[in-house]
């Protein structure tokens, strides 16, 4: 039998819980294992001698020295914060906190006092029709808001095409008059080309014909 | 004559009943007073010991929650006190280890002549150290269970069960040589 074992036997035998296997075991190990008796027969020596003890009286002594002042001396009235009627107040007082939390209870102020009343004043199908009508307002709302984007942006659609034309209106224009204006540039620029042409050509025949009267 | 129980003592204790106390002090002295001669073999010691635990214990009667047996609070205030006790005799001596020698002189003969069992015994005990002489006290004169022992010294079954087979050993060993040299 392992030491753990023996042990636990021993530990069971001192707490008086040995079943009948185990009072066969333990008395087998004390026949057995000399080790396991001298434990068993001191245990059982210091039961004897406890047996035989006999108490010593009490020297005498003072006993009233034991006592603690804060103890025994004489409480002095308790102060108003600290009375029965404290635990009452902050036990309202908690009640009434929950009760308001449960209920929903909402305090509002106003200019001309304080109203407190319940969140849970309108059923399920009021709020449904509430959320409704909002949510329909704010429909009606953004569509008015765009018909009236849609309108300005057509305003200045319009007002751009119109600059638009106007700006390339006057730019054919001055483009036009200038074409017009290199065009007969340049037919004055040929015209005397010409005369100063025609001129050399008359001067040359006239050069001609004066050298032929004087051959002649 | 009717007796009052523990609580009821308490209970008029700690509204201040002077009377209640004593009464209480004394149904309990004699077991703290023998308890405080055999940890520490001394007879002045051992009424330190014994005001010092009653002390703790009228300090910590509000804390009484009425679990358990008022004894066995008793003595569970008396173990903590008997360590805090013999620490302060013995600065520099670990819990685990022997006591110095007994002093022939600390029972007076006049106390302890005509008891020659309690000499022995307390004699043995000496030969343990504080912590084992713990144990062997709760479980041979406090009748505690393993685990109300445990409960009391703030440590496991095991540790109480290891400690007392440890001072079973070494009490097997006191014993011989006392008899031996008693012959």
């Amino acid at each position: 039998m392992q030491a753990q074992d023996k042990s636990l036997l021993f530990a069971h035998w001192v707490e008086g819980e040995l079943n009948a296997e185990q009072k066969v075991t333990f008395q087998r190990l004390c026949l057995n294992d000399a080790e396991f008796a001298k434990r068993v027969a001191t245990y059982e020596r210091m039961q004897t001698l406890e047996q035989q003890y006999q108490d010593y009286d009490v020297p005498q002594w003072d006993r009233e020295a034991t006592m603690d002042v804060a103890l025994t001396t004489e409480k002095p009235p308790r102060a108003w914060w600290k009375g029965a009627g404290i635990s009452w107040l902050s036990l309202a007082a908690s009640v009434t906190a929950i009760c308001m939390v449960s209920l929903n209870v909402q305090v509002q102020l106003k200019d001309d006092g304080v109203l407190i009343g319940l969140a849970n004043r309108y059923t399920e199908a009021q709020i449904a029709e509430l959320v409704e009508t909002k949510v329909q307002d704010i429909n009606q709302e953004n569509l008015q808001q765009l018909a009236l984007y849609q309108q300005q942006l057509q305003q200045q659609q319009q007002q751009f095409s119109t600059q638009l034309a106007d700006y390339i209106l006057s730019s054919n224009r001055t483009e036009r008059k200038e074409d017009f204006a290199e065009l007969i540039k340049y037919v004055n620029q040929q015209r005397n080309d010409d005369q100063i042409y025609y001129a050399r050509q008359l001067n040359l025949l006239e050069a001609n014909l004066s050298q032929g009267a004087f051959k002649e | 004559m009717f007796e009052q129980s523990d609580e009821q003592l308490i209970k008029k204790a700690l509204k201040g009943n002077k009377t209640a106390w004593l009464n209480l002090v004394k149904r309990y002295e004699k077991s703290v007073f023998n308890y405080g001669l055999r940890m520490t073999s001394n007879k002045d010691d051992a009424l330190d010991l014994m005001q010092e635990v009653f002390i703790s214990v009228h300090k910590s009667l509000l804390n009484y929650s009425g679990e358990g047996t008022f004894r066995a609070w008793l003595f569970r205030i008396a173990s903590f006190r008997c360590v805090e006790f013999y620490r302060r005799k013995r600065p520099m001596q670990e819990l685990s280890s022997t006591d110095e020698p007994v002093c022939e002189a600390v029972l007076p003969e006049s106390f302890l002549i005509s008891q020659q069992q309690n000499r022995e015994l307390i004699e043995a005990m000496q030969g343990l150290p504080i912590n084992q002489k713990a144990v062997v006290e709760l479980k041979f004169f406090g009748h505690f269970t393993f685990a109300e022992i445990a409960e009391q010294l703030d440590i496991s079954t095991n540790t109480v069960k290891s400690r007392l087979y440890t001072a079973l050993d070494k009490l097997k060993i006191i014993l011989e040589d006392s008899h031996a040299s008693a012959r």
